[in-house]
């Protein structure tokens, strides 16, 4: 080594490396990062648990302790038949998505079926769509006074479905869930290592055989993770409950809920969050049963030796039966849907008893953009998902920065409790917000903003951000910040220079799905909106349960349309992956 | 036990030739390995033979029975043709135990339960595993993973074995052992087995002969005496064994053959078909130039300059120059530098034509 080059540095820097005080700084940002997180992730909860076990309202003075939330909880048959009617009908509902989401995942993944990027494309469709969007469709086509309904009554004198009852509402959430399993599927399908299907052919099995005992049970964790998470999300589903079940009398839990919290002038707040705490743990023991199923993930998981490329079955002139199924599937259950809200934005009135080119107006659209507060919505919901979105990406990414890359010693805690939220509904979630900014004095002027907002949408989707984060940086190998280390880089500095220049490509994709989110839910701003602050997501909602149907499809469309465009920006200007 | 026979076999990835016009005839319980760099179109023949893949032309029979046939399109799937395949990850279906993936391939032949279990047990302990069976692969290392992927195959007892670098994600140390442990189970089943390899150095202890490939053509075929002795052009020189490739002008005059580089000649292996006054490069390994003593003399002898050297433990490979071109060559003495004199002989020196 030429000592006489160190000693030039040494001169132009005034110091050596390694000799800078450097881990102050570190474990500063390291702990900054973590209350952050910490303080999101608990923030909705623990005035949830404080308030299910106070015996008044927590802004009250002189609250009391009491188990009596829960007793007239447990009491009440309401809730209980509302449990039982969101089980039977998340378990429906995921079933179906399992079923039909593992079928196109494998027939896309790996069946030599053709116009496999235009189907796989329209198949993950619904998770940029809200499904309060997505289920007005559905009530606008396929309900009792519905195009489709009333066309066919003509034709035949009645209808064989009915979307009024459990098992048509929990079609139309598991049409809503598919592309998550389908994601899960295919994932895994591409992963999974194909000399595995090649060992099997060489020891004499058919292609059938093959699939049945190699693919399939390969298939077992996507489907055992996909599921969960898609019987959690039907738990928690809002818009079906209200939008098809309180028509039909059927109560569910979220719209137990909303009818106890929303919709009286005196919420029971106490009933109300010992519900919410009840859903709360029915999802932790959900989640946690997961990792009992998958306790041994190595069984599932296996490197392939070298690069393979993976084989697809031949399926002959099935190959076009396959694609007619899927397409015909998707034409009924997700195209038609969201053509007929559409084409209820763009009239005044939709049956096929009057011809649609005499009901066509855009009256619908003129009443949406002189209405101040429909417009604020849309200016709001933009700003959120844009500024919003960027905070949550700064967040996630220095959180799987700190759980994944540095010595902080609680980051085991972190990588943990970041997942919290996927246990929270959105709704319940926003309670919890809704509380805390009434405790926590200094921060009431948080209420009518939107940084309210910003926060709760941050909260309820750190998970999701986290997760495509975590994927990232793990991917990222370790021994490109080792040496940057090693050529006396600090901590920060190498992350800085180093590991997040890396991931910016997961940054983008986190900022894309985020974006989608904040700008479609519907369910953490019920209880967090004011005068002012109003959300596209939550507006939609009045709107469509007050009855306005027209102006709300016309919003509804506007809001695809956003979406639709903001998609296609990111992957043309950013070429951004979203979702494969 | 069958013979295995490729003709004229070709295989094309769009404008790709991954395989070029290869023909082989393998004996019945011949254990053959095809040797050559990543990228040679190995492993690309291995899965034509196995049936995971079509050739584009040319035919292939086992035991007779045309397997696939590029010209006329008769193509025998995988699974129909008894064949046994290791490959390199061993493919060990993670989610069943030991026992299930011995014992699914007998399943699918219909063998009876019982019938399965006994033989399970047989072939778990020939591979000297009985005590893993209710093992997950996840929990075997690569040596074990590699016995029950070899249990696994020959369960079923197949026409012919297909290896396609099973020893590569084996511990360098226990891989010598396995070599031996392989040849020896190959010889107790008298298998037809195809080895595909980039190690020279184990196809040339295990093989009864070697397929050297290159660019998707075959380059020789023959024994490992032969390959290493006789190598067919210089890039068999160099691949199997190593060999110095020196570029000079052929010159033959009587019985002789000289090659001449620079203002240097050397006495060469007459060679057949290659005519005087042409560029030729000459294969001469480094173990075969030896230093001389006073006194000693050779067919050839060079005074050189040692440029650098490598210990490699028992010897040292000496760096020299002759003539502009890199000479290598061995010696049991690690401690030579500066100019020595060194001889080989002309038996030694095979002349390639270009």
């Amino acid at each position: 080594m030429d000592t006489s080059s160190m000693e030039s540095v040494k001169l132009r820097t005034g110091s050596s490396p390694g000799q800078r005080p450097f881990w102050q700084g570190e474990r500063a940002i390291q702990w900054a990062v973590a209350i952050v997180v910490c303080f999101l992730v608990l923030a909705p909860v623990v005035p949830l648990l404080v308030q299910a076990v106070a015996d008044r309202a927590l802004y009250l003075d002189d609250i009391q302790p009491t188990f009596g939330n829960f007793a007239r909880l447990m009491e009440d048959t309401e809730f209980l038949r509302s449990v039982l009617n969101s089980m039977i009908f998340a378990a429906i509902g995921t079933t179906f998505s399992c079923v039909v989401g593992a079928v196109a995942a494998i027939l896309i993944g790996r069946t030599d079926m053709p116009m496999k990027g235009l189907v796989s494309g329209l198949m993950i469709w619904p998770i940029f769509i809200s499904h309060l969007v997505i289920t007005t469709g559905w009530s606008i086509v396929y309900g009792p006074a519905g195009y489709v309904t009333m066309t066919f009554k003509l034709a035949f004198g009645d209808v064989p479905w009915n979307l009024y009852s459990i098992v048509g509402m929990s079609v139309v959430a598991g049409v809503c869930q598919v592309p998550i399993t389908y994601l899960y599927c295919l994932t895994a399908l591409r992963s999974s290592d194909p000399t595995l299907e090649d060992a099997a052919r060489a020891a004499g099995m058919r292609p059938l055989t093959v699939f049945w005992r190699i693919t399939v049970p390969l298939l077992r964790p996507a489907l055992i993770m996909s599921s969960i998470l898609n019987l959690v999300m039907l738990l928690e589903a809002v818009s079906i409950p209200l939008v098809f079940g309180r028509p039909a009398d059927i109560e569910m839990f979220m719209s137990y809920i909303y009818t106890r919290a929303i919709s009286v002038s005196s919420p029971d707040y106490g009933l109300v969050a010992a519900a919410a705490c009840f859903l709360v743990l029915l999802v932790v023991v959900l989640v946690s049963s997961q990792r009992v199923l998958l306790r041994k993930p190595e069984r599932f998981v296996t490197i392939a030796g070298k690069a393979t490329r993976p084989r697809t079955m031949r399926l002959g002139n099935w190959r076009f039966v396959a694609l007619a199924a899927l397409l015909l599937y998707l034409a009924i259950l997700v195209v038609l849907p969201l053509a007929g809200l559409v084409t209820y934005a763009f009239s005044s009135f939709l049956t096929p008893l009057i011809p649609i080119r005499e009901v066509l107006t855009l009256d619908n659209f003129r009443l949406v953009l002189s209405t101040p507060v429909y417009v604020r919505s849309m200016t709001n919901s933009i700003i959120i998902g844009v500024v919003g979105g960027a905070f949550a990406v700064a967040i996630v990414a220095l959180l799987a920065v700190v759980v994944h890359r540095s010595t902080f010693p609680f980051r085991r805690f972190l990588d943990i409790i970041s997942l919290l939220p996927r246990a929270v509904p959105g709704m319940i979630a926003g309670i919890g917000i809704f509380y805390v900014t009434v405790i926590v004095q200094p921060l009431g002027w948080l209420r009518e903003t939107i940084f309210l907002l910003m926060i709760a949408f941050t909260m309820r989707y750190i998970p999701l951000g986290y997760g495509a984060m975590a994927t990232a940086i793990i991917k990222i190998d370790k021994q490109l910040d080792k040496s940057g280390r090693a050529i006396g880089a600090s901590w920060w500095t190498t992350i800085r220079r180093i590991v997040l220049p890396l991931m910016v490509p997961a940054m983008l994709s986190s900022y894309a799905i985020l974006f989608i989110h904040f700008f479609k839910d519907y369910a953490t701003g019920v209880f967090l909106v004011a005068p002012g602050s109003e959300v596209l997501g939550t507006t939609l909602l009045q709107m469509f349960l007050s009855g306005e149907t027209g102006p709300a499809s016309a919003l509804a469309t506007i809001q695809l349309a956003i979406t639709a465009l903001f998609i296609l920006g990111m992957r043309r200007i950013a070429g951004v992956s979203l979702y494969g | 036990m069958a013979d295995l026979s490729l003709k004229n076999v070709s295989r094309h990835f769009g404008g790709f030739a991954a395989l070029k016009d290869l023909s082989l005839d393998v004996r019945e319980g011949e254990f053959v390995s095809l040797l050559g760099p990543s990228g040679c179109g190995k492993s690309t023949t291995l899965g034509l033979i196995a049936g995971l893949d079509q050739p584009t032309s040319g035919r292939i029979m086992v035991g007779g029975r045309v397997v696939a046939d590029g010209d006329n399109g008769t193509f025998v799937p995988a699974e129909d043709r008894e064949l046994g395949l290791v490959l390199q990850s061993y493919a060990l279906w993670p989610h069943m135990t030991v026992r299930g993936n011995i014992s699914l391939p007998l399943e699918i032949r219909k063998v009876p339960k019982k019938r399965r279990g006994e033989l399970v047990e047989e072939y778990l302990s020939l591979v000297e595993m009985s005590d893993y069976v209710d093992r997950y692969p996840h929990e075997l290392s690569g040596g074990q993973q590699q016995r029950i992927a070899l249990a696994r195959t020959l369960v079923y007892e197949p026409v012919v074995l297909l290896l396609d670098e099973p020893l590569s994600n084996v511990d360098a140390k226990l891989r010598e052992r396995a070599r031996t442990w392989l040849r020896r189970l190959q010889r107790h089943f008298a298998v037809t087995t195809i080895f595909v390899t980039h190690d020279q150095s184990e196809a040339l202890t295990m093989s009864d002969r070697v397929a050297v490939m290159s660019e998707g053509r075959l380059v020789q075929f023959g024994t490992p005496e032969e390959v290493y002795a006789r190598p067919g052009d210089p890039f068999v020189a160099d691949f199997v064994g190593s060999s110095n490739l020196i570029k000079g002008v052929l010159e033959i005059a009587g019985g002789d053959a000289r090659l001449v580089v620079g203002d240097r000649t050397i006495r060469v292996q007459k060679p057949q078909a290659i005519d005087a006054g042409g560029p030729v490069t000459m294969a001469v390994r480094p173990e075969k130039i030896r230093v001389l003593a006073p006194g000693d003399d050779r067919d050839n002898v060079l005074d050189i300059e040692i440029k650098d050297s490598d210990f490699l433990g028992a010897r040292s490979l000496y760096h020299a120059d002759l003539g502009g071109q890199a000479i290598r060559f061995e010696s049991r003495a690690n401690d030579l530098r500066g100019p020595v004199r060194v001889g080989f002989s002309a038996d030694d020196c095979f002349v390639f034509r270009g």
